[in-house]
C-alpha cells in the first residue's frame, strides 16, 4: 500500500469532500505496528504503541483490521481518523471522519463507519477518493468483510446485523436481529465475524455469541454471564462479562471480553478451550481492551485505547486452559 | 429519570462493597436501563488476573482458611480479593476472602476438600484500574455507555489510579447527585481507603460547585495550592468557578490548555497578568489547519512547556530538543523579540521537531512543517539604489538582504526588522490560510494576498517613513519618494491601488477602448519569494527575493505589441524557466534573455526600438507600473526618463 496523507472534510452526506494534503510521501513515524515477535513461554504477547509520544497521531486506538497485504488499519474515534500502518511506517492517515467507530478492508476499499455521520462510506485510500456510503447507521460498531466482498454490520443502537453484498453496489442482502433475548435476537450487538460459511454476533447485552449460516438462518449461540455463586474455573468456561470483539482465528472463535480484559477461545461448536491475556498493570497486560483481531500468522490483536496501543496475542502458544 | 427500584445482591467485584447487603437500586443502573446485576457484580474477577500475591498452604490449613507461615499480611488487606487455589485437590477452586490477618485467610463457602500443605495459591484483588476498566467497559465509544464515556482517569501525582467509585456511587442508592450530576457521592472517600469518608465534617454537601472547602475535589486534596479540604491555604483562586471548568474530569482532572483558553478570563487579581487569553478561538476548526488536529489536546505542548506557568509565565521550547527559548508574559511581548522567529525555524527546516516520535507529524494531523528555514539562507547583501540613475545617484541607498530582516545578522545591516509572527499567526495559520493580518496577528488574513503584501510595502510619500504594523521596524534609511523622473511612486512600493496597475487584474488596458490587451490579477508572490531567494543552487540568493524560476503561464505577454494582442494562448513562453537575476555593481540585471520580465514579456524587443539598447526593464517600467506609467505609454507621465 503506497503511503497516503488524506483529509476528509465530510460536509453533507452527498458531498464528502476529499482534499489531498500529501500523496506518496512516506511520514516519518515512530514505533508502530508491525509483525509481533513473540517466543514461546512467558510472555506470550507482544506490545506496540501507535505514534507514541507528543504531537502523535493517535489518541484512541479503537478498532482494528487489516489490509491484505498485511498492513494494519485502526480507527480512531477521538482523533476522527483512521490510520494505517505497514512495516513500521504509517501509510494511510484518513482524517475528518466524525467519530469512526468499525472498519473493514473489502478489496481496495476501506469501509468505514463513523457515528457522527450515521453511515458507513467506502473510500478508495489508493485513489484517496469517497467512493459510496453503504447506508445509515446509528451506531455502526463494527464492520467485518468475507472473503467474497460482503459485509456485515453491526448497528449497535438498532440491534441489527446488516449484510450487503459486494461492491460496488452493497446491495442489503440480509437484516439479522432485532431487540430481545431470543434465538437471533440482540441486545447491544458490538461485533462481528463473517467467514465462509458463517456469521457470529458478539451480542454483549445478553452475554452471549450467536452464529448464523451465511444465509441468515439462526445457528447456535454459545456464552453465558457469570454465575453470582461461581467457584471454580469451571464456572468460568463460556461466561462472558461485556463481550466486546470477536474474530475468526483458524479453527477457532475468539472473544474478547473487554471487563475481564481476556480473550476467550472456543471450538467451533462454542466449547470453551481457554483464555488468552489477562488485565492489570504489567506490561503485556490488557487494559481496555475494545477490539480484537486475528492476522495471517496466528496472532490475536487487541487495541487498548487507554494506554494508546496494541496487544498481539500468541493464540498457539499462550492458551491457559 | 424513574427507576424501577429492585434488590441487588452486592458482591465483591468492584471491591466497593462488604458482602451480603440489600438495597435499593436507582437509575441509571438498573433493569430498566438494561442494567442486571450480573453486568457488574462477577463473582470471580477473571481467570487470568494477575497475581497480587502468591504462596503455599501451611499447617492449620482447612477447607475454609488458608495458613501460610511464610507471609506477615497487614490485617484485612485482602479483604474482598479472591484467592485462586492452583494445585492439590482443590486445583481451579476459588473464593472471595472475608477476612484475614497476618498468615491466615479465611472465606464463607468451604471448599470441596481441606487445602493439605503444599497445595498453591494465588490471590487477586482488584486495583483502582481494573475497577477504572470494568466501569469502562461500558463507559467508552463503542460502548453502551458511549455518552458517557469522554472521561479520563483521574491519576495523581505519582502515578496512582483512582476509582471511580471513590467519587461515584453507582447505584443511586444514597444521597448523591444523582444521574444528572453523574452520581457523586454525598460522603467522598479516600483513595487508599475502601469506604471511609474524606468528606469534611461540616460540609454542606454541594457536589461539584463548592463554596469554599466543602466540595468534591476539596473533598481529598490536601496538599493543593489552592482550596485544600480545610480552611488553610488560598481559597480565592477563581472562587467563582467549579474546579472541573479547568481541570477537566476528560482529561482526568489535570488543568488542560484548552480549559483554561476556551474564554477570555481575568478575575482582577492580577495573576496572571493580563488575565488570560481565550486562544481556543484562534484555532480554525473548520479547515485542515496546520497546528489543529481533531482533537487540540496536548498539541499546545508541542510548543509550549508549563514549567514557569504558575508564575505567570508563558515558554515556547525548542521543538527540536524541548527547551526554554523564550518566556513572555503577554503574547505581544514577542513582537518585541528580536530573535522569535529562531523558535519557528526550529520546526521549520530539515528535521521538524526532531524531538518528537513524528518529526514530520509534531500534531498528528498529518501536516508536515514546510522547510522554510533553508529559504533564509542566501548571502547576498547589497547597497540598493531607489528609483533611476539617469541623472547621477539621486535616489535613496539602503542596505538590502536577499530575504526578509527575520536574523539577527539581516537586521543589524538594514536596520529592518520583521519576524514569522508578523506575518503568521502561531495559532491561526492553517495550510489554506498561513497568513495573518500584519496589524491583528491572532486573526486569520482575509484579504488578498497582494493586499497582504501592500500591507506593509504600501510606501510613503515626502520624508515620511512609510507606516509599517505593530512589531515591524522599517529600514533605518527612510523610504522616500523621489520626485525625479517622474517617479513620484518609488519602485519599491506602491502607492496607487496596485489592481490598477498593469500587473492587476483591473489594468486599463484591458478596458474597452484600449489596447485589447488581456488582464491578469498577477500576484506578488509569482516573482516573489517571500521566504527569499535562496536554493541550493544559488546560495547568495536574489535581489528583491526574486524566484530562481518564474511559470509565466498564467500571465504571459509576448511583449510584441506592435503586432498587436491575440489573445492567449501567446506563443512565447509560458513554462516554468529558470530566472537569472544578478548584480553588476549598482545595477541589477532585471533584462536579457535570462532576466525576470523576458520570461513573459519575451518579444520585449519588438515592442519598442529603444529596448533594442537595454536589457535593465526597470530603468523605466516601475515596479507594478500604473497603466499610464510606461505601460503602453500616453498616460499622464508618459515622458520617458532619458
Amino acid at each position: 500500500m503506497p503511503a497516503l496523507l488524506i483529509h476528509i472534510r465530510p460536509l453533507l452526506a452527498q458531498s464528502l469532500a476529499l482534499c489531498l494534503l500529501a500523496t506518496l510521501a512516506p511520514c516519518a513515524c515512530g514505533p508502530s505496528p508491525s509483525r509481533p515477535e513473540t517466543t514461546k513461554g512467558a510472555p506470550m504477547a507482544a506490545v506496540g504503541r501507535f505514534d507514541p509520544g507528543l504531537g502523535g497521531a493517535i489518541s484512541y486506538p479503537t478498532r482494528l483490521t487489516f489490509g491484505s497485504d498485511g498492513s494494519v488499519l485502526v480507527s480512531d474515534v477521538k482523533a476522527g481518523a483512521v490510520f494505517g500502518y505497514h512495516g513500521g511506517r504509517r501509510t494511510l492517515q484518513l482524517s475528518g471522519l466524525g467519530k469512526p467507530l468499525g472498519i473493514a478492508v473489502a478489496g481496495d476499499l476501506l469501509l468505514v463507519g463513523s457515528q457522527a455521520r450515521g453511515a458507513v462510506d467506502a473510500y478508495d485510500t489508493a485513489k484517496g477518493k469517497w467512493v459510496a456510503t453503504l447506508g445509515k447507521f446509528g451506531v455502526p460498531n463494527a464492520i467485518a468483510v468475507a472473503t467474497d466482498g460482503e459485509a456485515a454490520i453491526v448497528d449497535s443502537a438498532a440491534d441489527t446485523v446488516i449484510v450487503v453484498g459486494p461492491a460496488p453496489t452493497f446491495k442489503t442482502r440480509l437484516r439479522l436481529g432485532g431487540t430481545g433475548s431470543g434465538d437471533g435476537q440482540f441486545r447491544f450487538p458490538v461485533a462481528v465475524a463473517i467467514d465462509a460459511d458463517r456469521i457470529a454476533v458478539a451480542d454483549q447485552g445478553n452475554h452471549r455469541v450467536q452464529v448464523f449460516d451465511r444465509s441468515g438462518r439462526w445457528i447456535f449461540a454459545f456464552g453465558h454471564a457469570i454465575p453470582a455463586e461461581a467457584t471454580s474455573r469451571a464456572d468460568m468456561r463460556g461466561g462472558m462479562t461485556r463481550i466486546q470483539g470477536i474474530a475468526f482465528a483458524g479453527d477457532t472463535i475468539a472473544v474478547l471480553d473487554a471487563y475481564h480484559s481476556h480473550v476467550q477461545v472456543f471450538d467451533r461448536q462454542g466449547k470453551t478451550l481457554g483464555w488468552l491475556g489477562r488485565g492489570g498493570d504489567c506490561e503485556t497486560c490488557i487494559g481496555l481492551g475494545l477490539d480484537l483481531a486475528a492476522d495471517a500468522t496466528g496472532h490475536l490483536w487487541v487495541t487498548d485505547p487507554e494506554r494508546g496501543r496494541w496487544i498481539a496475542l500468541d493464540a498457539q502458544g499462550g492458551l491457559q486452559p | 429519570m424513574k427507576s424501577h427500584p429492585y434488590l441487588i445482591c452486592f458482591g465483591a467485584a468492584l471491591g466497593l462493597w462488604t458482602a451480603s447487603a440489600h438495597a435499593i437500586v436507582q437509575a441509571p443502573h438498573d433493569p430498566a436501563h438494561g442494567v442486571s446485576c450480573a453486568d457488574c457484580h462477577v463473582a470471580y474477577a477473571g481467570v487470568n488476573d494477575p497475581a497480587a500475591a502468591q504462596g503455599v498452604a501451611g499447617a492449620g490449613s482447612t477447607s475454609s482458611s488458608l495458613a501460610d507461615p511464610m507471609q506477615s499480611w497487614t490485617d484485612g488487606e485482602w479483604v474482598e480479593g479472591v484467592v485462586t487455589i492452583q494445585s492439590g485437590a482443590n486445583i481451579g477452586q476459588f473464593r472471595t476472602i472475608t477476612a484475614n490477618d497476618a498468615q491466615v485467610l479465611s472465606w464463607a463457602q468451604p471448599l470441596p476438600a481441606p487445602l493439605a500443605v503444599g497445595d498453591t495459591y494465588q490471590i487477586g484483588k482488584a486495583t483502582q484500574r481494573t475497577i477504572e476498566t470494568r466501569c469502562k467497559s461500558c463507559h467508552n465509544p463503542t460502548g453502551v455507555a458511549a455518552a458517557t464515556s469522554d472521561v479520563g482517569l483521574h491519576i495523581v501525582g505519582d502515578g496512582t489510579i483512582i476509582g471511580c467509585g471513590k467519587c461515584h456511587e453507582p447505584h443511586n442508592i444514597q444521597p448523591n447527585s444523582g444521574p444528572t450530576q453523574a452520581l457523586i457521592r454525598q460522603e467522598i472517600r479516600w483513595p487508599t481507603a475502601n469506604a471511609v469518608t474524606a468528606y469534611p465534617s461540616g460540609g454542606t454537601n454541594a457536589f461539584i460547585r463548592p463554596a469554599t472547602h466543602d466540595g468534591v475535589c476539596e473533598s481529598c486534596h490536601t496538599q493543593t495550592d489552592y482550596h485544600r479540604n480545610n480552611a488553610a491555604g488560598d481559597h480565592s483562586h477563581n472562587a467563582s468557578t467549579a474546579c472541573t471548568d479547568c481541570h477537566g474530569h476528560k482529561s482526568g482532572f489535570l488543568a488542560q490548555c484548552t480549559s483554561c483558553h476556551a474564554i477570555a478570563q481575568d478575575d482582577g487579581n492580577g495573576v496572571p497578568i493580563g488575565g488570560r487569553r481565550a486562544m481556543m478561538g484562534e484555532f480554525p476548526t473548520t479547515t485542515a489547519h496546520a497546528h489543529f488536529g481533531a482533537n487540540l489536546g496536548s498539541s499546545c505542548t508541542v510548543c509550549h512547556s508549563q514549567a514557569s506557568h504558575k508564575d505567570g509565565y508563558m515558554d515556547l521550547i525548542d521543538p527540536d530538543d524541548g527547551s526554554v527559548m523564550f518566556t513572555f508574559t503577554k503574547w505581544t511581548d514577542l513582537n518585541s523579540d528580536p530573535d522569535v522567529s529562531t523558535f519557528c525555524m526550529h520546526c521549520h527546516d530539515a528535521d521538524g521537531a526532531k524531538r518528537l516520535s513524528t518529526p514530520f507529524d509534531p500534531f498528528g494531523n498529518g501536516n508536515a512543517p514546510p522547510d522554510v528555514a533553508s529559504r533564509f539562507k542566501g548571502t547576498l547583501q547589497w547597497q540598493e539604489w531607489y528609483g533611476d540613475q539617469c541623472f547621477g545617484s539621486e535616489g535613496t541607498m539602503r542596505q538590502v538582504n536577499s530575504h526578509h530582516d527575520i536574523g539577527s545578522g539581516d537586521q543589524a545591516l538594514s536596520g529592518a526588522k520583521v519576524e514569522c509572527l508578523n506575518c503568521h499567526g502561531a495559532h491561526n495559520v492553517s495550510k489554506e490560510k498561513p497568513l495573518a493580518d500584519p496589524n491583528a496577528t491572532t486573526a486569520t488574513w482575509t484579504g488578498t494576498t497582494n493586499e497582504f503584501c501592500i500591507s506593509c510595502h504600501a510606501g510613503g510619500s515626502g520624508p515620511v517613513a512609510p507606516a509599517m504594523p505593530a512589531g515591524v521596524t522599517p529600514p533605518t534609511v527612510p523610504l522616500r519618494a523621489m520626485a525625479s523622473c517622474g517617479y513620484n511612486t518609488a519602485p519599491w512600493w506602491v502607492e496607487y491601488t496596485y489592481a490598477n496597475t498593469a500587473h492587476g487584474g483591473n489594468s486599463k488596458r484591458g478596458w474597452p477602448g484600449y489596447s485589447g490587451a488581456p488582464a491578469y490579477n498577477m500576484n506578488c508572490t509569482t516573482c516573489h519569494d517571500a521566504h527569499g531567494s535562496y536554493t541550493p543552487t544559488n546560495t547568495t540568493g536574489n535581489p528583491y527575493m526574486i524566484r530562481d524560476g518564474v511559470d509565466g503561464t498564467a500571465q504571459v505577454d509576448d511583449g510584441a505589441k506592435t503586432l498587436g494582442f491575440n489573445g492567449p494562448p501567446f506563443t512565447t513562453f509560458g513554462l516554468s524557466r529558470p530566472v537569472t537575476i544578478g548584480i553588476s555593481g549598482l545595477n541589477v540585471g532585471w533584462g536579457g534573455g535570462q532576466g525576470l520580465c523576458s520570461a513573459c514579456h519575451a518579444s520585449y524587443q519588438a515592442a519598442y526600438d529603444w529596448h533594442d539598447y537595454c536589457t535593465a526593464c526597470q530603468s523605466c517600467h516601475g515596479h507594478g507600473q500604473s497603466w499610464g506609467e510606461y505601460d503602453f505609454g500616453g498616460g499622464n507621465h508618459s515622458a520617458p526618463c532619458q
